[in-house]
């Protein structure tokens, strides 16, 4: 399976065991959704009125399907675009992501919402909002990076008792193909460990994964060994992995396709010196893109996305510093460790 | 309890209903700046939301809400409680019950203080009620204020589109905060719109409780019978000010003082008392001592010294609450 049909194949199968779990999204009746993202389920989920074509009116879309979910059903909104999900803020994450605090767990919000970001064959619609959804407690952030995780996180998306956001990268989608264990279970909040390593920590999410993979095999042979971290969920984020691997490694860099300002990469560290005390014995570089919105120019949309050279220049770079780890640093009077 | 209004017992039962509502209301205005007073808009919010079933899915209008929950069986002292956030109440502190009661599967409440949001959710579980073929109906109130939020117009929209069970009312009580709907709703009136969206509609004086049930209670069939929804255009008014300190530098005494002679409760009253059905001393009687009654259960929720129950839980997930209580 490609991850867009893993992902095509956790809906059908959670709607074939739980008849409490419908479908909301434009386009995805007849038409199957957009770049096929509910190919083959009209036919088997049109006729019982699971399937239902949505108007424009993503407010509303994601709006009902709180208030759906509050009183019992499992929607899934298939909301085509990340960049939409700025209208559907108040519904989703101001209020929809606060209900299971606001009651104590007596109310929930089983609810997933489907979207597609990032650059790739889809020219446009590439925002991926990701650190905005961050700043909402009670809100999970899924992305997956292979079919295997693909199928497995998305049935623990529509399993789990809070509002998931599911963000599917348009590069990756239609990408290599892998088989599926539909029986294996993957716990929303786990990171990855794609490539294991000594030298440098890289964590990724989204196309950042398969590019700091191939960055880690071009500098494999330089004599720089990467461990990739795929981070899976950004909320909640796995840092217990991740600070693992960099007291190890003692150099971490952090590959990232959304924008830098209060989002994954500024998160990561947040909670990395928080877990360290204050005293971090690793270093920290970031690859990412500027902070302007997503250009349109195909040359301007690939040189906004750090490529598999940029990864592979930042690892170099950090690998050629002394990792504190190896040294036996202090930190200076009254200054940064 | 019966609040069919075709009997004696049943406009008994109404008619207390508002008295109570209002005295719980009341009472809050006496112990909270904050309250936003729902005074001279019961016949809406007690005549649109009696006589569902239990089962049915209810998300009334902020202004009100309160009322509404009590004459689904709530104890005012838990939503007392919740006003001001204590341990007595059944959100532990966590939820903002100035505004709304707490909420569970049947009671759709306000998460935040934006508006709007509601009708969406309303329309969610209407969704919810007709995908598990169930018979049951949401009603879902909201103001004229609100009813210029997009979200609104979506939901309306969706809901026609689908055929949904779902009575919206348009609780239009004249002003959002200090703008009066006549103004801000261009273009016609909130019905308008609606028969535009497509859904059945109905203006009814919303100072007339009768008025308002039969209105309900034909839109509340035909949604279970399969025909979709309805849109209840109630006209009434705000008798108080948007919030307690509201100096209500956008409105004359005249203008009030002119509603304040069609009264939703006294015009009942007055119905059942020419009917033999309520003594003019038993009604005042009865609306003294439960106004007393609710002055006291609020004072003591206000009062409520300091609780040790309250869990300040660092996650928002649904699981981790689970943990914790």
């Amino acid at each position: 399976m490609t991850i867009s049909e893993a992902i095509v194949a956790a809906i059908g199968d959670a709607m074939d065991t739980d008849d409490s779990v419908y479908l909301l999204g434009q386009d995805i009746g007849i038409f199957e959704g957009p770049m096929q993202s509910t190919k083959g389920l009209w036919e088997r989920f049109g006729p019982a009125g699971r399937l239902i074509d949505a108007p424009i009116s993503e407010a509303s879309m994601v709006g009902s399907a709180v208030g759906a979910a509050m009183a019992g059903s499992r929607p899934i909104i298939d909301l085509m675009f990340a960049e939409f999900l700025a209208l559907t803020m108040t519904p989703l994450a101001l209020e929809g992501a606060s209900v299971a605090y606001r009651t104590r767990s007596g109310v929930t919000v089983p609810l997933v919402v489907r979207a597609k970001f990032g650059i790739g064959p889809h020219r446009g619609h590439a925002e991926s909002c990701i650190g905005m959804l961050m700043g909402f407690p009670g809100l999970k952030i899924v992305i997956p990076t292979s079919p295997q995780d693909a199928y497995s996180l998305m049935r623990a998306a529509i399993q789990d008792d809070n509002p998931v956001v599911f963000l599917e990268h348009m590069s990756l989608l239609h990408g290599a193909r892998a088989e599926v264990d539909t029986q294996l279970s993957i716990e929303i909040g786990t990171a990855s460990i794609r490539r294991p390593g000594n030298d440098v920590t890289v964590v990724a999410s989204g196309l950042m994964v398969s590019r700091a993979l191939r960055a880690a095999k071009a500098l494999a042979a330089e004599g720089i060994d990467v461990e990739l971290i795929d981070t899976r969920s950004m909320a909640p984020l796995d840092i217990s992995t991740i600070l693992k691997s960099v007291q190890r490694t003692g150099r971490l860099v952090i590959a990232e396709e959304s924008w830098p300002v209060a989002g994954p990469a500024s998160e990561i560290c947040a909670q990395l010196i928080r877990a360290v005390d204050g005293l971090p014995s690793f270093t920290v570089d970031f690859v990412e893109p500027p902070h302007t919105p997503v250009p349109f120019a195909a040359q301007l949309e690939a040189a906004f996305v750090p490529s598999i050279e940029n990864i592979a220049a930042a690892v170099s770079k950090a690998h050629g510093r002394n990792a504190i780890a190896r040294s036996t640093a202090v930190p200076a009077e009254g200054g940064a460790a | 309890m019966s609040f069919d209004h075709g009997t004696p017992e049943g406009r008994m039962n109404l008619w207390r209903a508002m008295v109570r509502g209002r005295a719980f209301d009341q009472a809050m205005c006496r112990h909270n700046n904050h309250w936003h007073e729902a005074r001279g808009e019961e016949a809406v919010f007690i005549g649109g939301f009696a006589q569902l079933e239990a089962d049915d899915i209810v998300a009334p209008h902020f202004r009100g809400a309160c009322a509404v929950s009590l004459m689904r069986g709530s104890d005012p002292a838990e939503l007392a409680a919740g006003v001001f956030g204590t341990d007595g109440s059944n959100s532990g502190g966590n939820w903002r019950g100035d505004i709304c009661p707490t909420p569970s599967e049947r009671f759709i409440g306000m998460f935040s203080g934006s508006l709007g949001t509601t009708v969406a959710y309303a329309t969610g579980a209407a969704l919810h009620l007709q995908q598990r073929h169930l018979k049951n109906v949401a009603v879902c109130a909201f103001g004229d204020g609100t009813a210029n939020a997009g979200i609104v117009a979506e939901s309306m929209n969706l809901a026609s589109m689908l055929k949904l069970p779902l009575v919206f009312i348009c609780q239009n009580n004249q002003y959002a905060t200090s703008l009066p709907a006549t103004t801000a709703i261009a273009g016609g009136t909130v019905s308008d719109r609606a028969k535009a969206l497509g859904l059945e509609v109905v203006d009814v004086d919303g100072n007339d409780l009768e008025a308002v049930i039969s209105a309900r209670a034909t839109a509340v069939a035909r949604a279970r019978e399969g025909g979709g929804p309805t849109l209840i255009h109630a006209l009434t008014y705000r008798m108080g000010g948007h919030y307690m300190n509201d100096p209500e530098t956008y409105r004359t005494r005249d203008e009030v003082a002119a509603w304040e002679k069609l009264d939703p409760i006294t015009r009942f009253e007055q119905k059942l008392i020419v009917a033999g059905e309520l003594g003019a001393d038993e009604a005042a009687s009865e609306t003294l001592s439960l106004m007393a009654e609710m002055n006291d259960i609020v004072a003591a929720a206000k009062d409520a010294p300091p609780t040790e129950n309250l869990v300040l839980n660092p996650s928002a997930y649904a699981e981790d609450w689970r943990i914790a209580s």
